[in-house]
C-alpha cells in the first residue's frame, strides 16, 4: 500500500510559551472564576475622574496588576485577593434622580507593605499627596493617601502584637 | 477543582498543571490555527472549561490531553462559527474541482498548511483531526458528530479539494 | 495575608454590627470597646472605626493633621455577591433596610446599592452567568458598564 503523502502533516503536540501578560491575566482569570464560585477574594469600587491617571496611579505606585480596561469610563485591577473596579461616575452609576457619584470620602481600601517607610518615601518622592503620614496604632503602624482623584489609601504595617489586637479588652 | 491563590499551601489540581499544561494548550492551537490572537482566545476557553468542569458531579480527569480534547473542540466550534463569515469575504475555496492527481513525494508542509486554511470548516477540520493530529477516523467522526462513513465521504471529498487548492497555490508561487 | 481589608467610617459602631451581621452575613471577629470593630465574610475584612476627636487615640478613627474630621457617606464601596438579588433585596426591605438607588442591570450583572446605618454604601451584585464571561468584552458599544 502506498504511504499516505499527507501523513507528512502529522504534528504531534508542541509546546509554546504564550506571552507572559496573557499566561499572568489567564491565571488571575481562572482564580477569579473559582474565587467568584466559593466566594473567595473581595471586590471595591472606585469611583475616579481619569480613568488613565487612575490606573496608572494604582498600578505604578501601589503594585496593582490591570486586568481589563474594556472602555475609557471602566478598569478592573487586581492586587493580590483584592479586585479594584475603577469607575467614571455616568449614566450607568446615576440616581433615579440623575445624581451622579463623586470620587473622595473616608472609606477607603486597607493595604498593607511590608517596609512603611520606604514606602511613604517612594510615595511622596513622586508627588504622591498623603492625608495623614505614618501614625503608630494598636499593632499597627499606619498612613493614608489619596489616588489622583482623591480618593483614600490606607497603607499599614504590622507591629508585633497585630494579631492579638482587640482581643484585651473584649 | 479549581485555582487556590499562592500561599495559602495546597494547590488544586489544575493548579499544579497549569504551568505545564498551558504551553502545551497553547502550542496545541497555535500551530493548528496560525494566529496566536486566536490561539490565546481559545486557550482562555480551554482553561475556563476546566474550571467549570470541575465542578460537574462527576467531574473528568484533569490532563493535559483532557484539556487538549476541550482546545481540538473549541478549535473545531470556532471553524463552524466563522465559516459562514469567511466565506462572505470569499476567504474560502468554494467549487473547487476536487482533482485526483497523486500528490508527490515531497510535500511542502507550509503550502498544505497555507491550502488547509482555504478549506471549508467541516474540510479543514476533518484533515486537520485526522492528519495533524493523527486520530483514527471513528474518533473523528466522534468529534464533528457524523457517522463513520459520513466521515470517510468527508475526508476523500476535503483531500482532494486540499490537492486543489495546493496546486493553484504552487501555481502562484512561481 | 491572602484577606482584603476595607475601613468604613461609622457613627455607631454596635448598630453598625448589628446591620452587617444581620443583613449582610458578616462575621463579628473583634469589638474591643465602642471605637472598633472588625467583621469578616468571606475573604473580606471590614474594619469600622469610630471618628474620634483630636484628644482621642490614634488610630483609624482619628482626624487629620489639618483638624478634619473623618465621616462616613461616600461613593466608593464594597460588593458582596448575591446569588438572587430580586430576593434579597425584598427579605431586606421588609427588614427596613435602606437602598440608595434602584436595581441597575449592566454588562456583568445586576446591582443595587444598601446603606448601612450611618450612610455608607455597600453593593450586592447578582453576576451574570460565566459562559456570558468567556468572550472578550465588548468594544464599547455605549452599554454601561460593570
Amino acid at each position: 500500500m502506498t504511504p499516505d503523502p499527507l501523513e507528512a502533516l502529522r504534528l504531534p503536540i508542541m509546546p509554546v510559551e504564550p506571552r507572559p501578560e496573557f499566561t499572568a491575566s489567564l491565571l488571575r482569570r481562572l482564580r477569579g472564576e473559582r474565587a467568584r464560585v466559593s466566594g473567595r477574594g473581595a471586590t471595591v469600587r472606585y469611583f475616579v475622574a481619569d480613568l488613565d491617571a487612575a490606573v496608572a496611579f494604582y498600578c505604578d505606585d501601589l503594585g496593582f496588576d490591570e486586568e481589563l480596561r474594556p472602555s475609557p469610563s471602566f478598569a478592573m485591577l487586581y492586587r493580590g485577593d483584592l479586585r479594584l473596579l475603577l469607575s467614571v461616575p455616568g449614566r450607568a452609576h446615576a440616581l433615579p434622580d440623575g445624581t451622579l457619584p463623586d470620587p473622595g470620602g473616608w472609606n477607603r481600601i486597607v493595604v498593607e507593605v511590608p517596609d512603611l517607610d520606604a514606602a511613604v518615601e517612594a510615595l511622596r518622592g513622586r508627588g504622591v499627596r498623603f492625608r495623614h503620614e505614618i501614625v503608630t496604632a494598636i499593632g499597627v503602624r499606619q498612613a493614608l493617601l489619596e489616588d489622583p482623584s482623591g480618593n483614600p489609601v490606607e497603607l499599614f504595617e504590622p507591629l508585633a502584637g497585630y494579631h492579638e489586637r482587640g482581643l484585651k479588652g473584649q | 477543582m479549581g485555582i487556590e491563590q499562592e500561599g495559602t499551601g495546597g494547590e488544586t489540581p489544575l493548579a499544579a498543571l497549569y504551568p505545564r499544561a498551558l504551553p502545551q494548550v497553547y502550542g496545541y492551537l497555535l500551530l493548528r490555527c496560525g494566529s496566536a490572537v486566536l490561539a490565546e482566545d481559545l486557550t482562555a476557553e480551554t482553561f475556563m472549561a476546566a474550571v467549570a468542569a470541575a465542578k460537574r458531579e462527576c467531574p473528568p480527569e484533569l490532563t493535559v490531553a483532557w484539556l487538549v480534547g476541550v482546545a481540538r473542540h473549541k478549535l473545531v466550534d470556532h471553524w463552524r462559527r466563522t465559516d459562514l463569515e469567511r466565506r462572505r469575504l470569499g476567504g474560502i475555496v468554494t467549487g473547487a474541482e476536487p482533482v485526483d492527481d497523486p500528490w508527490e513525494a515531497q510535500l511542502d508542509i507550509a503550502a498544505a498548511h497555507a491550502a488547509l486554511s482555504r478549506l471549508s470548516a467541516h474540510q479543514r477540520a476533518a484533515l486537520t483531526l485526522r492528519y495533524l493530529d493523527g486520530l483514527p477516523v471513528a474518533e473523528v467522526a466522534r468529534e464533528l458528530g457524523r457517522s463513520l462513513h459520513a466521515t470517510e465521504t468527508l475526508l476523500v471529498r476535503a483531500r482532494a479539494a486540499l490537492r486543489r487548492v495546493y496546486q493553484e497555490g504552487e501555481g502562484n508561487d512561481a | 495575608m491572602t484577606t482584603v481589608s476595607v475601613r468604613y467610617i461609622v457613627n455607631d459602631i454596635d448598630a453598625a454590627i448589628d446591620f452587617y451581621t444581620a443583613h449582610l452575613h458578616f462575621e463579628l471577629q473583634m469589638r474591643p470597646n465602642d471605637l472598633f470593630a472588625m467583621l469578616a465574610h468571606g475573604d473580606l475584612r471590614l474594619v469600622l472605626v469610630r471618628p474620634v476627636g483630636p484628644d482621642g487615640p490614634a488610630g483609624g478613627g482619628a482626624p487629620m493633621p489639618d483638624g478634619r474630621m473623618q465621616e462616613p457617606g461616600g461613593w466608593n464601596r464594597f460588593s458582596v455577591e448575591v446569588p438572587d438579588l430580586a430576593a434579597a433585596v425584598e427579605q431586606l426591605r421588609s427588614s427596613g433596610a435602606r437602598f440608595r438607588n434602584d436595581v441597575v442591570t449592566g454588562v456583568g450583572g445586576r446591582q443595587i446599592i444598601i446603606e448601612d446605618p450611618s450612610g455608607n454604601p455597600v453593593e450586592l451584585f447578582e453576576p451574570i452567568l460565566p459562559e456570558a464571561k468567556l468572550s472578550r468584552p465588548a468594544p464599547s458599544s455605549g452599554q454601561p458598564d460593570r
